[in-house]
């Protein structure tokens, strides 16, 4: 198998380390936060990730975190740095993990406690993680396919439940509300800081052209999310959907083809399933190569079990309730690792310019 | 150490010492022609079909001359009229024998692997050498349609037990002066044939170089058909990694599409590499089709793919754990008619499964007309039996028996066994996790999915990696003008 992945699946993994997320989990927030000024601050947070990522693939120069440290910091700092990027990745599978057990629980209502589904995930992401990074490359190629397919197949049904009386009112009622709304949005949409990690992984391509692809894989994510933001805002309107955790189920689950198929969420459901498998699957293979270079022991296969078990028993069993879930995605993801993350790539990126061992 | 065990002793040592005179070519053949007649003899074991005819010739000076061959492997007519009637008519030299190719042997292992061969060996007093010649016309069928891979458009050959027939069919299609073939002997007790065949320029040189090298090391003892063969290459132990066909024209077909096709001796399954799951999806007979019709056979056959490995599972998750997902009055209508079903669904289903699948397996072994009796009865008669005693469900034995249908739609044999497997997989995750279960298991065969290969090849390519209009000649079946076909490695 070769070992190596091309720019258009840097391109789409970027994507989907960012955009299930953004299906289902952020518009419901950003309704929350914002209200009617749901669409500006899903603007204000893809232009403001926009910047973020810029900065941030400014910094990496086309070197993922692993050399980037190195180069930066030297051996014995360098990989102490890298523990802390994999701490962060950590804290964000953590939350994945939360987004995945909330949804199932909102739409699956299955009758098997969390820790059993954190089982056979974990199975998913050991065959997932199993084929590196061109194995992950070639799922998204033909999970891309398929959202593609059955996002049209939804999608396009929803738009004709749009009610221009919606969208009101047009103008924001408070800028305060847009920038609390924007605020976690951005945090996903500049997830830059997670697809450099795959930046070695095209090899034999022009670094300027890699740091171009991740930051395209942003820009499609951020233009879907501020697409779904709208097409809620339409169907459901702000009150309404500021009212649900996951509104884009409600706006599905209104399209009825007929009173004999009346759960027209069914089509949706396994999309987003395998979709966010995907994603954890991404993000648990930066996590267990951050570990690997940090502590320089065990193999991938180790790791994968090691840190798979532990992130889904701490999300599968550490929390109650949906709110708790929430919350702690808020905390640890929006104010903390994600923050302490981008630092990270910023500094390192000027620390290694003013070393003068930066490729730009 | 008992008996049997000096006998099993005793034999291997004997095969031993034959193999490394071979080797160490210290089994000359005698100057004497009756001695070496008798050498050749030994070494065979003196088989009840092996002739040793002596002809005195009547030359200038007269000779005393040994043919040897297999009885039924020579062709009569070709023996003695291009072998045996020269000498008797006074001639003495090696090339006035008027068949086939001429061979110079010294050692004893050769002249007995060339009767083997189903060759002649002529020696001749007064001669240096003994002298093989071609005159093979082993016991073989008619060419005809292979039965499990009939066309209604299109050519009606199929390959038949014996290479160098199935070449010439194939060079009947390809003639091309960049048709390479190369042979190599397999196999220590069959010494099997087997013949590499490639276009040079339309073939990766990597996939030449992988197959040439796995069929050099392969270390295996016997070979009596190409699924041997198969294994030994290396492919995976669930997946087929190789294409079977008995069709010159597919095979053509894989040869301009710049694959290897491998072909063993005695068998009339050619193997194709790299075989993709794209490949393993396609039949001969959608190229004999109009495009629409053609893609829209293929699309079918990939919602088969779908439909034979989920449905069963889609049913138990949906009778089992996610009820709302599935529209109330179908819910509702299977529900009352399982009120009296002794079984919880999943072990209903799986019932089901087994026994059609039984009934399968029973209606393949059986010959012809009674295969299609067991068919009959285990379906029909059963099936309806199994409703009226209430042990099981109308909606379950239709769920089952589209499941099987649909399995019938996919053409590769050992692709269709697969589907069974994962079939039979998805169900208890059905059952236990619904839905969340059927598409976790389906993300663990796909992330195991890709990173398989057939000789270097992705194996779900061209969807994965994805190559920019590769659904053309995969999931549908647009012209060739309007696509690019060539295999390459990942």
């Amino acid at each position: 198998m070769s070992r190596h992945i091309s720019l258009r699946q840097l391109r789409l993994l970027q994507m989907m380390a960012i955009l299930p997320t953004t299906l289902v989990f952020l518009p419901g927030q950003t309704f929350e936060k914002s209200g009617a000024g749901a669409l500006y601050a899903a603007i204000l947070a893809a232009m403001g990730a926009f910047v973020i990522n810029i900065a941030v693939l400014w910094s990496s120069r086309g070197a993922s975190p692993g050399r980037l440290f190195h180069k930066s910091w030297g051996d014995v700092v360098g990989r102490c740095v890298m523990g802390i990027y994999a701490l962060g990745i950590l804290t964000g599978i953590i939350s994945i993990w939360n987004e995945l057990f909330t949804f199932v629980q909102a739409s699956v209502l299955p009758r098997t406690p969390e820790w059993a589904i954190g089982i056979l995930v974990w199975g998913v992401l050991a065959a997932a993680v199993s084929g590196g990074a061109p194995g992950l490359a070639r799922l998204t190629d033909l999970l891309t396919v398929g959202a593609i397919l059955l996002g049209l197949v939804v999608l396009v049904p929803v738009m004709g439940y749009v009610r221009p009386v919606h969208f009101v009112p047009f103008l924001p009622p408070s800028l305060m509300a847009i920038g609390k709304g924007a605020w976690l949005p951005m945090t996903f949409l500049g997830e830059s800081v997670v697809g450099v990690a795959f930046l070695d992984s095209a090899r034999g391509v022009d670094p300027h052209q890699r740091s171009n692809a991740i930051l395209q894989g942003t820009f499609i994510s951020a233009g879907v999310f501020v697409g779904i933001v709208t097409l809620l805002w339409g169907v459901l309107g702000a009150g309404f959907a500021a009212s649900q955790s996951f509104p884009i189920l409600e706006a599905i689950r209104d399209v009825r083809l007929s009173q004999f198929l009346s759960r027209f969420d069914i089509v949706f459901v396994p999309l987003w399933v395998a979709l966010v498998e995907l994603k954890l699957a991404i993000w648990m293979f930066i996590a267990v190569n951050s570990v690997r270079r940090a502590v320089r022991w065990g193999s991938s296969r180790l790791w994968m079990v090691l840190l798979g078990g532990a992130t889904g028993a701490i999300a599968s069993l550490g929390f109650t309730s949906v709110v708790e879930r929430i919350a702690f995605l808020k905390a640890t993801w929006g104010e903390g690792a994600f923050p302490v993350l981008v630092l990270l790539l910023l500094i390192s990126g000027l620390a290694s310019k003013f070393r003068g061992v930066h490729d730009g | 150490m008992n008996r049997n065990a000096l006998y099993e002793l005793q034999g291997e040592l004997e095969v031993l010492a034959a193999v490394l005179d071979a080797v160490l070519e210290k089994d000359v053949l005698s100057e004497d022609v009756d001695e070496a007649a008798q050498q050749i003899a030994e070494t065979l074991g003196h088989p009840p079909d092996l002739v040793d005819r002596q002809i005195a010739v009547q030359s200038s000076t007269p000779r005393h001359a040994h043919a040897m061959y297999l009885s039924l492997g020579v062709g009569d007519g070709l023996a003695s009229e291009g072998v045996l009637l020269p000498y008797l008519e006074g001639e003495s030299s090696p090339n006035d024998m008027t068949v086939g190719q001429l061979k110079e042997l010294s050692f004893v292992h050769q002249a007995a692997q060339a009767i083997l061969d189903n060759q002649a060996v002529l020696g001749m007093s007064g001669w240096e050498h003994w002298w093989a010649v071609d005159v093979a016309k082993p016991p073989m069928r008619n060419i005809q349609e292979p039965p499990n891979n009939k066309v209604v458009h299109g050519p009606h050959s199929g390959f038949i037990e014996n290479w160098a027939v199935n070449l010439s069919l194939l060079r009947q299609i390809v003639r091309s002066r960049f048709l390479r073939v190369e042979t190599q002997t397999v196999g220590f007790w069959t010494n099997t044939t087997v013949v590499l065949i490639y276009l040079e320029g339309q073939t990766p040189e990597a996939v030449v170089r992988w197959a040439r090298n796995k069929i050099q090391k392969m270390g295996i003892r016997g070979l009596v058909d190409s699924s041997r063969i198969a294994m030994a290459l290396g492919g995976a132990m669930l997946v087929p990694t190789m294409q079977y066909s008995e069709r010159p024209d597919q095979v053509a077909a894989a040869l301009l599409q710049g694959r290897v096709a491998i072909m063993v001796d005695q068998s009339p399954s050619v193997l194709l590499v790299p075989a993709r799951l794209s490949d393993l999806m396609t039949s001969p007979a959608d190229y004999y089709q109009v495009p629409v019709t053609g893609s829209m056979t293929r699309l079918l056959r990939y919602v088969g793919l779908l439909v034979a490995t989920t449905l069963p599972a889609i049913y138990v998750s949906a009778l089992t754990v996610n009820p709302s997902f599935i529209p109330l009055p179908l819910y509702l209508t299977t529900v009352r008619t399982r009120l009296s079903i002794p079984f919880p669904a999943i072990i209903e289903t799986i019932l089901m499964l087994l026994v059609v699948d039984m009934v399968q397996e029973a209606g393949l072994i059986m010959p012809g007309a009674l295969g299609q009796t067991v068919t009959i009865f285990g379906t029909l008669i059963l099936g309806d039996a199994a409703i009226k005693a209430g042990i099981v469900s109308a909606p379950t034995l239709i769920t089952v028996t589209i499941a099987m249908l649909a399995q019938f739609l996919i053409p590769d044999a050992n692709l269709s066994g697969v589907v069974r497997i994962i079939r039979y997989g998805l169900i208890p995750l059905a059952a236990i996790f619904g839905f969340t279960g059927i598409i976790s298991g389906w993300m663990i065969l796909l992330g195991l999915g890709v990173q398989l290969s057939s000789a270097g090849v992705p194996y779900l390519a061209p969807l994965a990696p994805a190559r920019p209009g590769g659904w053309r000649d995969t999931l549908l079946r647009i012209p060739r003008h309007l696509r690019a076909d060539k295999i390459g490695p990942s």
